[in-house]
């Protein structure tokens, strides 16, 4: 009895863990005024390829409702939530704020943490260009990242232009230039060097687009890349770059934020800021996010937004690497109520039974009429802190058995 | 996957067989200790002498699953392998040992015909690397049925398994003795570094020291050659 590759039943453990994760994080959305927005599980393949590069386009998962429209299950949820903001929420006061905490869907290598269906929280914070807004959002997802529970960790900074307004001043064909674009993508620097050593390419755009993933550290890296560039469009990013960076220091996160130029996103689908979150314990990126202003445009509705989403299996992965208690939490006792096989003793179990909850206590009662060392058993193997015997002898006493020890003691239960 | 107990060392893949000499070479050549090569024939895994380094070494396939995962830092990995596997990694040196190509070759009786001419069927093609030889099919917009195998390709075309294979060589003895020839060159290989993701930031200061050390290595190994 299968279920199909890449998929993954969670059992109680892991859904404790995963709903004190998922508490954690949304706790800090709320508190930080985001709303929580839930979408289907599925929708058509032309909505969601909207806000899809050519990759995430084949990733997708599809297939035939009964009119032969393509459906696919949604691969992320900000095209979603694009979609719901351009339409049922138009003409609403901006900004708005959204959180979701949803399963997505693709085809994937079954890497850590990365498989057919996974699970992301994540905001879009809507319809305000600012650098505010930029930083507010990246704000947020170190706030999440450390109210999870997480000690150390980076998020590097970029923006999209730094990039996009090199590629502009290169004066080579249009093919050639998306080919470079594509081995950049692809992190391929041993193709990319091979394709800039062309005659067109000065030797110093050629050194600096080489150096691009080795720009990273405190502000001086963009003192370092401004002088070794003279585009506008990389110069303006720069400098949008510096001030997102600089609310960042106000907001007291400089030990968490870091300057990478050669952040590697989605180039066609970012058109700003940009950004990712990572740690020592995971050779890939925990959270990553930044600014699209173009996609609610292909919904008509003209809503420059930026947003992020965090994967949760990634960073429980994290969590438990760098302390392993982290996603423990101190439960409750657990009881069970045991009573012999009567009516009336039924009756007594039941308000005893009601009585230990109301305390705040975990209990369960006994519904198999076992017998007493078959019930010590069960409860050994079910983590039963206590099992407490009901006779209807004394009144508002019972006897409470320890189930390790086997100590006995009366206690009273009102 | 023990990767917090690497975090302050640096972990590089090597891929056992034909790379694994030349890499052991280059490590030493660029002043890494490994104790006389003593304990490299008998563990998985092993240290340099300061205990900087950890070397693990993995199957040629894996090696990049293991650096895209994190579980190394850094691997050293056939080309093939590499664009076979497209795995997400930065590929950032071609270390230019490990040298041989891939190739298109049919049998010595059927080169004289174009070599894509069928006989009434479609062109079966046998490799170790179908998404590598369905790129290229693709590009020639040649329709052929690909035939995955795991060794011994150029048994394929002599027991009518295939019409003709895409394949790995170096020497090019093997084809000659199954009677195979090379019809097309369709790419030059040779061993690569690939860096994980991550570890290029969280080590980086590390790493980029490396780099440039094997990187001035390389061109002195080449500056020799070229002396010759």
């Amino acid at each position: 009895m299968n279920i199909p590759e890449g998929l993954n039943d969670l059992l109680p453990e892991e859904v404790f863990k995963r709903r004190l994760l998922e508490n954690k994080i949304s706790q800090v959305f709320n508190k930080w005024g985001y709303q929580e927005i839930i979408t289907p599980t599925f929708e058509f393949y032309e909505i969601l390829s909207k806000g899809a590069g050519s990759i995430m386009k084949k990733e997708m998962i599809k297939f035939f409702d009964r009119e032969g429209n393509i459906i696919a299950l949604r691969p992320e949820m900000t095209t979603p939530i694009a979609r719901v903001t351009s339409t049922k929420l138009k003409g609403e006061p901006k900004p708005l704020r959204f959180y979701y905490i949803s399963n997505v869907f693709r085809y994937d290598d079954l890497k850590t943490g990365n498989r057919k269906e996974f699970n992301q929280a994540g905001v879009e914070l809507i319809g305000v260009n600012s650098k505010e807004a930029d930083a507010e959002v990246i704000a947020l997802a170190a706030e999440c990242l450390k109210n999870s529970g997480l000690k150390k960790f980076f998020i590097d900074i970029s923006h999209i232009n730094f990039f996009n307004g090199i590629m502009q001043s290169i004066k080579v064909k249009k093919e050639r230039k998306q080919e470079i674009k594509e081995a950049i993508l692809n992190k391929d620097f041993v193709l990319l060097e091979k394709m800039l050593s062309f005659p067109d390419i000065k030797d110093k755009e050629k050194e600096f687009i080489l150096k691009m993933p080795t720009l990273r550290g405190k502000e001086k890296v963009l003192e370092e890349a401004e002088k070794m560039i003279n585009n506008k469009l990389s110069l303006s990013a720069l400098k949008e770059i510096k001030k997102v960076y600089n609310l960042l220091k106000n907001c007291g996160l400089e030990e968490y934020i870091l300057i990478d130029l050669g952040i590697i996103r989605d180039f066609d689908y970012y058109t700003g800021i940009i950004f990712e979150g990572y740690t020592d314990y995971l050779g890939f990126p925990v959270c990553g996010g930044g600014r699209y202003d173009n996609l609610c445009l292909k919904f008509g509705e003209n809503l420059p937004s930026a947003g992020f989403a965090i994967g949760l299996e990634r960073l429980a992965i994290i969590l438990e690497k760098e302390n392993i208690d982290s996603l423990k939490l101190e439960r409750p006792d657990k009881y069970l109520v045991y009573y012999q096989n009567d009516k009336t003793y039924f009756k007594k179990a039941l308000v005893v039974a009601e009585n230990l909850r109301k305390k705040g206590l975990i209990v369960e009662l006994e519904i198999g009429k076992r017998e007493f060392a078959e019930v010590l058993n069960y409860a050994r193997s079910k983590g039963v802190k206590y099992i407490v015997i009901v006779d209807v002898n004394q009144l508002s006493k019972i006897k409470r058995v320890e189930v390790v020890s086997g100590k006995e003691e009366i206690i009273n239960y009102e | 996957m023990s990767r917090e107990k690497n975090a302050n060392c640096l972990v590089i893949a090597l891929s056992s067989g034909k790379l694994f000499k030349p890499s052991i070479q280059l490590f030493e050549g660029i002043g890494i200790d490994l104790k006389g090569g003593k304990e490299i024939s008998r563990k998985l895994t092993f240290f340099d002498q300061g205990e900087e380094i950890k070397f693990v070494i993995t199957r040629p396939k894996d090696n990049p699953t293991y650096v895209e995962c994190g579980a190394a830092d850094i691997g050293i990995v056939g080309e093939d392998v590499l664009l076979e596997e497209k795995k997400d990694v930065y590929r950032l040196i071609d270390l230019k040992f490990g040298n041989c190509k891939m190739v298109l070759a049919v049998p010595e009786e059927r080169e004289q015909e174009k070599y894509y001419k069928n006989n009434g069927h479609r062109l079966r093609v046998a490799t170790k690397y179908p998404r590598i030889a369905g790129d290229y099919f693709k590009e020639k917009g040649i329709y052929v049925e690909l035939i995955k195998l795991y060794g011994s390709v150029e048994l394929a075309p002599q027991i009518g398994l295939a019409d003709m294979i895409v394949d790995i060589v170096s020497t090019g003895r093997t084809l000659k003795e199954n009677k195979l020839i090379i019809v097309d060159e369709i790419i030059p290989l040779s061993a690569q570094l690939i860096v994980n993701r991550i570890s290029y930031k969280t080590k980086h200061k590390k790493i980029t020291r490396l780099l440039q050390d094997i990187k001035k290595f390389i061109s002195l190994e080449s500056g020799k050659i070229a002396e010759y």
